[in-house]
């Protein structure tokens, strides 16, 4: 079973995105709370930081695969050695604004992204990917 | 059985004709066979008729100054071959066999002349020349069916390196409009998706001070959104401008003008810009793009500039492989080529959180030097700088 309330993380360079993505999910109440990062390197030393504070890790993360400084691909290449010590699981929603066919296929190969997606930008669509998260056990 | 044979009827029916003439060339005696060879009857030669009378005028000279000479000279002459004249005016060919024959003293008394008749001879000889120039105009022709193929050939040879060079550029071309068009699906729609979701909030908020912040929020995606937009329309521009003017141009001087641009920065950095520009001192180039090229390489050294140690950049031309290449290198921060180098040239792709990145510069940069058939790499080491190599032109 996954506990509720969620704990959201958005891995994000754009600006605008996070708070658009932060004003859905809190207007609709879909998740207690929101952490929000510019890119994947100070998401990586949060984790990093809060690993055993199990109550800090995010249950789903939207994984912005194009970012500077640290992309999405890169965060979860980091996170795959991180993971062993997460006492939890967390949903990695891979997210792009435009769907490439090459990363679609690289993305199912890779275990910790539970999904690869056209960034949600609608409630519907994030509801869409919050109510099915059993889909990804 | 056994056959007497009077040695007349050999000397007159022998298969050669024979005659005997005295040194001024008057005929004192001959065989039947010859009398038959050229038609005349027996009266109608001996003592009547001299050996250079049964000769043509071309005859006649080659008797005299070379049949006359050798004879004179060996006492013998073989195998010299004549035209002979018969009766009717018609010639046959011969070759004629002389000696001399001398009394005890010495004196030239008469000579002695063997007459082959070698008209078939001739005739073979006629068509093994006929066939030799038949060879001859066929090898001819084919020397000039060869030349001609070796000149097609090399038509094709030609042709196919302009394919290959046209198949070039489009393949160029082709990526760049690939990269361009992923470049702007990818930086149009997320500002698009951005701008409709504060609408939905802008139109579903009744709250004044909410919708100002929205409002705010709309501000800053559209000012991003016509950002990205011009520079996309620029580097179109770029890239339809292939008949852009080159012009001849002279490093040094676009260099000072961006050292001129940049003094405030390069000032306030206190960086140590140098250069040589030795070994290619002018190129043929679009002049807007190279002061373009330079002012982005320059202001991208001193933005991404460590700040451990005194900022060196130093711009220098080489000449590789009939190319003149441009090499602007620094001792900055360096970028990790590794997790970034596949996006180095991408539009808005930075690598440092710093205040001034937008990552514009590289890809107009890239833009520039691809649309004159260029090419920029890169060499970095994180802390250590970064040298960009960019192959302004080829074939100078």
């Amino acid at each position: 079973m996954i506990s509720k309330p969620l704990l959201i993380g958005i891995i994000d360079d754009d600006e605008v995105y996070q708070f658009t993505l932060t004003r859905i999910i809190k207007h609709h109440k879909l998740a207690e709370r929101v952490l929000s990062f510019s890119d994947g390197e100070i998401a990586l030393q949060f984790l990093t930081d809060n690993i055993t504070t199990k109550e800090n890790i995010p249950d789903v993360i939207f994984l912005d695969s194009n970012m500077p400084i640290m992309n999405g691909w890169q965060f979860i290449e980091e996170y795959a050695n991180l993971e062993t010590e997460i006492k939890k699981k967390v949903f990695i929603f891979m997210v792009s604004s435009l769907v490439n066919p090459a990363e679609v296929e690289r993305a199912r190969k890779i275990n910790q992204i539970s999904d690869y997606v056209i960034k949600p930008s609608r409630l519907e669509e994030v509801k869409e990917i919050i109510d099915n998260l059993e889909k990804f056990l | 059985m056994n056959h007497t044979i009077d040695y007349k009827e050999l000397y007159n029916t022998s298969p050669c004709g024979y005659f005997c003439s005295l040194p001024d060339g008057t005929i004192i005696d001959s065989n039947k066979r010859f009398l038959e060879f050229t038609n005349y009857e027996r009266e109608e030669v001996i003592e009547k008729k001299k050996v250079t009378d049964f000769l043509s005028a071309g005859g006649k000279i080659y008797f005299e100054t070379v049949y006359s000479q050798i004879l004179k000279l060996g006492g013998a002459v073989e195998e010299i071959n004549f035209d002979f004249v018969k009766k009717d005016g018609t010639k046959f060919p011969v070759l004629i066999n002389s000696v001399e024959i001398k009394d005890t003293e010495g004196r030239h008394l008469f000579t002695q002349s063997t007459v082959f008749n070698i008209s078939q001879r001739k005739e073979y000889e006629l068509e093994l020349l006929i066939a030799k120039r038949k060879a001859d105009d066929l090898s001819d022709e084919l020397i000039q069916v060869n030349k001609e193929l070796r000149s097609s050939s090399e038509l094709i040879l030609q042709q196919k390196l302009q394919l290959e060079e046209f198949n070039h550029h489009l393949k160029n071309k082709n990526k760049q409009l690939s990269n361009f068009a992923h470049i702007a699906s990818h930086n149009l729609r997320a500002p698009v998706t951005n701008l409709n979701s504060l609408l939905d909030f802008y139109n579903e908020s009744t709250d004044i001070e909410d919708r100002a912040m929205l409002f705010a929020k709309f501000e800053k995606v559209i000012g991003h959104l016509t950002e990205t937009l011009n520079e996309l329309i620029e580097s179109v521009k770029i890239q339809e401008n292939v008949n852009i003017t080159h012009e001849p141009v002279i490093f040094d001087i676009v260099f000072d003008k961006t050292i001129e641009t940049l003094e405030g920065q390069i000032l306030e950095s206190k960086a140590v810009v140098t250069s040589n520009f030795s070994e290619a001192t002018n190129i043929e180039y679009p002049k807007i793009y190279l002061e373009s090229i330079m002012l982005n390489l320059l202001s991208n050294s001193i933005r991404y500039r460590s700040p451990d140690r005194i900022p060196k950049i130093h711009f220098c031309t080489e000449i590789n492989n009939n190319e003149i290449t441009l090499i602007a290198t620094d001792n900055g921060l360096g970028i990790d080529l590794k997790k970034h180098g596949h996006r180095l040239f991408g539009l808005s792709n930075t690598f440092h959180r710093h205040p001034d990145s937008k990552g514009v510069g590289l890809f107009m940069t890239k833009t520039q030097i691809e649309a004159i058939g260029g090419s920029i790499g890169v060499e970095s080491e994180v802390d250590k700088g970064t040298t960009f190599k960019i192959i302004l032109k080829k074939n100078i």
